[in-house]
């Protein structure tokens, strides 16, 4: 598709490419990397077992998890995150935005309910490394601790002082976080700068 | 220079290594694990500093955080950090620090003739100024005078860290209690963090290395329970970091000092200097300890006079012998501990003078087997020496302990350790609006009724001064902390450690004010709050003077208010002043304690957010290659957003004409992206913006974009924008950029707390497009050369939107203006802005497309007089104030704001409406913000305001200055003249309608 040569990631401008690595350093604690041009649909619609919960699913595939914070389906591949009572994302590595959406248009025509593409107003990037949470701890309020946000969990929250959605992928640990696109460079310069105690490694998108 | 005073063996001290460091431009050496004030003590220096008010010598006078006087400035700018206390300032190689305060030397202070005017500067001295007979004339001698350290003149070039933190139980204080606590705790896997503000753990174990627990020397106790919670992977302990703050639900501020103690020039380069920790804890235990006590008496401040406990820390933990013939004076059996640490160091010990009638106790006792000469019943009536103690007075006390009889026997002595007591260190609780009692038979304020859920205080903070009651005590919280934190005991627990020594802390003699030959306040000075040189004839004074709470009190006299927070002096202030009053301690009752324990620096609360990360700097798809021009940026919000390009040669007032020209003449393009956009989705969408809008939107047909005017509920205009129709149930609403998260907080707020039946979901997608936006003749031309788009104005008219490829990419574009020229403003997925804008830009470089910031955009729509919120308007602005009544809706029932717009008031013919304005020359551009009068400047003040000017620029395209503006009655005024006095002139200038260009609008339909 000739878009693809033409889309460009917020972090372009750093020109993370030229040292970005397959795998953290041995001597590095935490390790980040851009994920762009991720699928994000915004999912509105009423909670529990009902006509939407089933609209959803024919078209995802996936169950739609009922519990703020829960999240259905695998990291690399599609998932659904619940993140509020009547909000989803409906996020996706692979798959374009597109062939999603319609697929949604269609179950969902007729009911009380949104679906509206949102993955170029967010921006991903994942945190990985032994010191990952000690990293996150110095931007996000929240307890991160396996006992209390434990592999497979989301949440909004701030890094710093920018929104984000969190997730947790692995107890290795892997962490995940949407911003908003125009956050892109104030979140990856101020992790990038918070991280400087541990060693950071810059993985390839 | 050779450590003359250092003990030949013992102490936590390293003695293979040296450093060097310097103190007042004289050299010195220590070893690892030295204080500055430890080693200062090695090589005999005891005068570091010169008091705040009097400039009196004075010495080192403890041993840790409670630390009055030994305030020193550290370092040299712009790494220097003022009223450092020497006795928490660890010891590195090459360390320089500077005694504060004085001149023109520390030895001999020109200002010390202050205390010999002290009679004439009592406490409130400064309050009275204000009265009579003029503050102004003593302003700028005090000020020269009193102070203590200076601020570095250089930015700080050190970076700081700042986390959260949470745990199952955060313990403060590292010494024998918080150590049994955590350990209690971790070992049934709680998240325990333990917190102690020294560089290493054990508390005043470290200075009485021979106490036993769990039939261990303590010394060894410690080390094996550092070892077992370090393996423990739940528990974090934290050295050189103090708990200073205590907050409601156990939230608690930590400063961790991360490389403080290392040479600056050996700090590790990847690590911050300090961090500060943000805990939240489900369970605290504090096992902060307890701080000595001084007794108050005569010429108390001397350098070579202090607490019993320093001196035993001195010489225990850092083999430092604090002076070479002693004295010792105290009304407890805990003051003999000093004396025989000090006899069995070999320093010749004159005697202990005890306050009490007759000295009883296990130390006493010993004391007395060891032959040390006991006073009971005696009293230091005076001091002397200058720069150094040389000799005290002590003489026999009656009964009541209020008179000394005879002149005083003067006993030589060049260290007077003293005793008064113990305090619990009871700041954090108290911080967490825990309250006290007083403890009668300790006579101490201890913890009484906590006001946090799942806290407890534990060994010295809780007034058990005993250890093996402490370790018993503190054992069982950490098990409770545990319990209630969910961590169940296995049955096979160890038990609490156990130690000696216990019930021998013996009732005290209370006496606040040791008397002395002469009456309080004549003859020398009882120094209560040594920091800010406050006597207890200053107390008595402002006692005199009618106050009565203490909180008054020490206002009044400054008490306890210096750097140090009266960690020494506060009870004593409650004693005399009890005293005084003839009511008991508790009566008189405490002072607020506040937060921070110890003095924090700025850079630990700014952490990271400074410079480039002190607010996110939001960019736009596009923003590099408006760097690239060499835009100049202006902030919206948090957004940067182009303001201008100027070329080379150009000021921003050429820059901005010619980009209003260009795109009036021909095209220019503008990145719009930073408008919120939400979309507006559900069965009651069309109803609900029906609401929320002063217009109706009901009737707006699919494909087709509107105007909006948003009110809040008192009538004022709150936001504005451009809503179009995506589909019958499908809006996408454009807010201003400053306005979009508020603008969708407001509707969230509405559509979840007033009109929860409504159908209607919102979703931001502010970020998920792209916006650009062409203008002008040619815009027409260069959208129909890149896009697919059937622009011919039937298929897309004017307030239309069609959806297309634009470059390739697919895209929304609408056709709206705020120019007043033909205007498409294009959407396209962020992630192809850049490369879109790209192709607009070549392929309009026939057109000579010209980028356009945001000055060009104020300019041309205020030719066109469109209003923008925020300028025009500033809450206090209604849409019949703009001249907008035609936006509002004569035939909707209702909608937000109505009710309040309708009231006469409002409607009233002289508020402030908007106009144009043009200045009689044509050429002068009146400031924004310049106020409008009626008279030329011949009317005497007061001149009646009747409005000012909102925004006013240059318009090329006119060849005019041309303003907006708020002026009473303005619409009715149409042609009157008005007058905007400057500060050097006073310009007159017309009112108009707010439309100068294209009044009538046919440059939109090409």
């Amino acid at each position: 598709m000739v878009e693809d040569f033409l889309r460009q990631s917020p972090l372009s401008h750093l020109g993370l490419a030229t040292h970005a690595r397959a795998e953290i350093a041995a001597d590095d604690g935490v390790a980040l990397a851009e994920r762009p041009f991720r699928t994000v649909i915004t999912l509105r619609g009423p909670g529990g077992e009902g006509a939407f919960a089933s609209a959803v699913e024919q078209a995802s595939g996936l169950k739609l998890p009922q519990e703020v914070g829960a999240i259905t389906g695998e990291a690399e591949g599609r998932q659904l995150l619940c993140l509020g009572p009547d909000e989803w994302w409906l996020c996706d590595g692979n798959s374009d935005a597109e062939s999603l959406l319609v697929a949604l248009e269609d179950e969902l025509a007729g009911q009380f309910a949104s679906a509206v593409d949102t993955s170029d107003n967010w921006f991903a990037l994942e945190i990985s490394g032994p010191q990952a949470t000690d990293l996150l701890a110095k931007a996000c309020p929240l307890d991160l601790h396996p006992r209390s946000f434990p592999a497979g969990r989301c949440a909004r929250s701030l890094l710093s002082k920018a929104p984000m959605t969190l997730q947790k992928l692995d107890e290795s640990p892997r962490f995940r976080i949407h911003v908003r696109r125009s956050f892109a460079d104030y979140a990856w310069r101020w992790l990038s700068d918070a991280g400087r105690e541990y060693g950071v490694s810059v993985l390839s998108a | 220079m050779a450590q003359s005073f250092r003990l030949p063996e013992g102490g936590v001290i390293d003695r293979s290594k040296s450093l060097r460091f310097s103190f007042d431009g004289r050299s010195y050496e220590g070893h690892p694990g030295d204080t500055l004030a430890s080693a200062l003590l090695a090589n005999g220096v005891h005068l570091v500093g010169r008091s705040f008010k009097y400039h009196r010598p004075r010495g080192i006078f403890s041993a840790g955080a409670e630390e009055p006087n030994a305030l020193v400035q550290l370092g040299e700018d712009p790494r220097t950090d003022p009223n450092q206390r020497a006795t928490q300032v660890e010891l590195f190689d090459g360390l320089t620090a500077m005694p504060q305060h004085c001149w023109p030397s520390l030895e001999f202070d020109l200002n010390e003739t202050a205390s010999l005017a002290s009679r004439f500067l009592p406490s409130g001295f400064y309050y009275k100024t204000f009265m009579w007979p003029n503050w102004k004339l003593f302003e700028g001698p005090i000020r020269h005078a009193a102070g203590l350290g200076r601020a570095p003149r250089l930015p700080d070039p050190d970076r700081y860290d700042k986390t959260y933190a949470h745990c199952d139980l955060l313990v403060v204080g590292g010494g024998p209690a918080g150590l049994a606590a955590a350990l209690a705790a971790g070992r049934r896997g709680a998240r325990v963090l333990l917190v102690e503000q020294d560089s290493t753990l054990g508390g005043h174990l470290l200075s009485s290395p021979d106490s036993e627990i769990d039939g261990q020397p303590a010394a060894e106790w410690v080390e094996a329970a550092r070892a077992e919670l370090e393996s423990l992977p739940e528990v974090r302990v934290l050295t050189r970091s103090t708990c200073f703050a205590y907050y409601d639900h156990n939230f608690l501020g930590v400063l961790e000092k991360v490389t403080d103690h290392y040479a600056p020039y050996s700090r590790p380069q990847h690590l911050p200097r300090q961090r500060m920790w943000k805990v939240r804890a489900a369970q605290v235990v504090l096992a902060s300890g307890a701080i000595e006590r001084p007794p108050v008496f005569r010429d108390n401040d001397r350098p070579g006079i202090m607490l019993a406990s320093a001196a035993s820390a001195y010489l225990r933990r850092w083999g430092v012998k604090p002076g070479g013939r002693a004295l010792v004076l105290t009304n407890n059996d805990s003051g003999y501990r000093a004396a025989l640490d000090l006899k069995n160091a070999g320093v010749d010990l004159a005697a202990v003078i005890d306050l009490r009638l007759a000295a009883e106790g296990p130390l006493s006792a010993q004391a007395r087997d060891e032959g040390i000469p006991i006073r009971s019943g005696h009293a230091v009536t005076g001091t002397q020496g200058h720069l150094r103690l040389r000799k005290a007075f002590v003489a026999p006390m009656d009964g009541e302990g209020r008179r000394v009889f005879g002149g005083g026997e003067p006993i030589e002595c060049d260290l007077l350790a003293v005793s008064g007591g113990w305090n619990p260190t009871v700041h954090l609780f108290c911080q967490s609006k825990g309250s006290l009692e007083w403890d009668e038979q300790l006579a101490c304020f201890r913890p009484a009724r906590s006001m946090q859920r799942n806290q407890a205080v534990v060994g010295g903070a809780n007034g058990t001064f005993a250890l093996g009651e402490a370790l018993r005590e503190a054992h069982a919280a950490g098990l409770q902390a545990a319990e209630a934190a969910g961590f169940a005991g296995s049955g096979s627990e160890r038990q609490a450690p156990r130690a000696g020594g216990e019930g021998d802390f013996l009732p005290l003699r209370e006496i606040y004010l040791v008397p002395s030959i002469q009456p309080v306040g004549q003859g020398g000075k009882h120094f209560v709050d040594q920091q800010h040189d406050v006597a207890a004839s200053d107390l008595l004074l402002a006692l005199r003077e009618g106050y009565r709470s203490i909180e008054h009190v020490k206002r009044y006299t400054t008490t306890g208010m210096a750097t140090d927070q009266g960690k020494t002096s506060n009870v004593n202030a409650i004693g005399i002043v009890a005293e005084h009053l003839g009511k008991p301690v508790p009566e008189v009752g405490v002072t607020t304690f506040r937060p921070p324990y110890t003095a924090v620096t700025f850079g630990a609360f700014a952490g990271r957010d400074v410079d480039g990360l002190l607010d996110p700097e939001r960019t736009t798809p596009m923003h590099g290659w408006h760097q690239a021009q060499g835009a100049a940026f202006e902030d919206v919000g948090q957004w940067k957003r182009a303001w201008y390009y100027p070329r080379p040669g150009e000021d921003m007032h050429t820059a901005v004409a010619r980009e209003v020209k260009a795109t009036r003449d021909s095209l220019g393009i503008l990145d719009a992206t930073t408008l919120g956009k939400i979309e507006v989705r559900g069965p009651d969408a069309a109803r609900f913006l029906d609401l929320v809008y002063t217009n109706m939107f009901s009737t707006l047909k699919v494909g087709r974009c509107r105007y909006g005017l948003m009110l809040k509920e008192d009538g004022m205009v709150f936001d504005d924008g451009v809503t179009s129709r995506l589909a019958e149930d499908r809006f996408l609403m454009t807010t201003t950029t400053g306005g979009a998260a508020n603008v969708l907080d407001w509707l969230e707020e509405w559509l979840q707390t007033e009109w929860p039946e409504m159908k209607v979901y919102l979703t931001s997608v502010t970020e998920q497009w792209a916006t650009m936006t062409i203008s002008g003749p040619k815009a027409k031309a260069l959208l129909g050369e890149v896009s697919d788009l059937k622009l011919d104005s039937e298929t897309f008219p004017h307030m239309s939107f069609a959806e297309g490829r634009v470059a390739g990419v697919k895209a929304r574009v609408f056709r709206i203006s705020f120019t007043g020229e033909m205007s498409f403003e294009i959407n396209v997925p962020a992630r192809y802005g850049l490369a879109v804008w790209e192709t607009l830009i070549r392929a309009g470089a026939k057109y000579a497309i010209t980028p356009y910031g945001t000055e060009a955009m104020h300019v041309l729509r205020a030719e066109k007089g469109f209003i923008i919120v925020g300028q025009e308007t500033d809450g206090s602005v209604t849409p019949l104030d703009l001249g907008m009544n035609w936006i509002v809706s004569k035939k909707k029932p209702d909608f937000l704001g109505r009710r309040s717009l309708f009231r006469p008031d409002m409607q009233k013919p002289d508020r402030k409406q908007l106009v144009g304005i043009e200045t009689e020359d044509g050429r002068e551009v009146l400031p924004e913000g310049a106020q409008l009068v009626e008279s030329n400047g011949a009317a005497r003040p007061p001149v009646p305001m009747v409005g000012h000017v909102t925004s006013s620029y240059w318009s090329p395209n006119c060849g005019k200055a041309i303003a907006l503006a708020l002026v009473k009655g303005g619409q009715a005024r149409m042609g009157q003249r008005l007058y905007a006095p400057l500060a050097d002139r006073t310009v007159a200038c017309t009112i108009t309608e707010p439309v100068f260009f294209d009044k009538a609008g046919e440059r939109l339909h090409g």
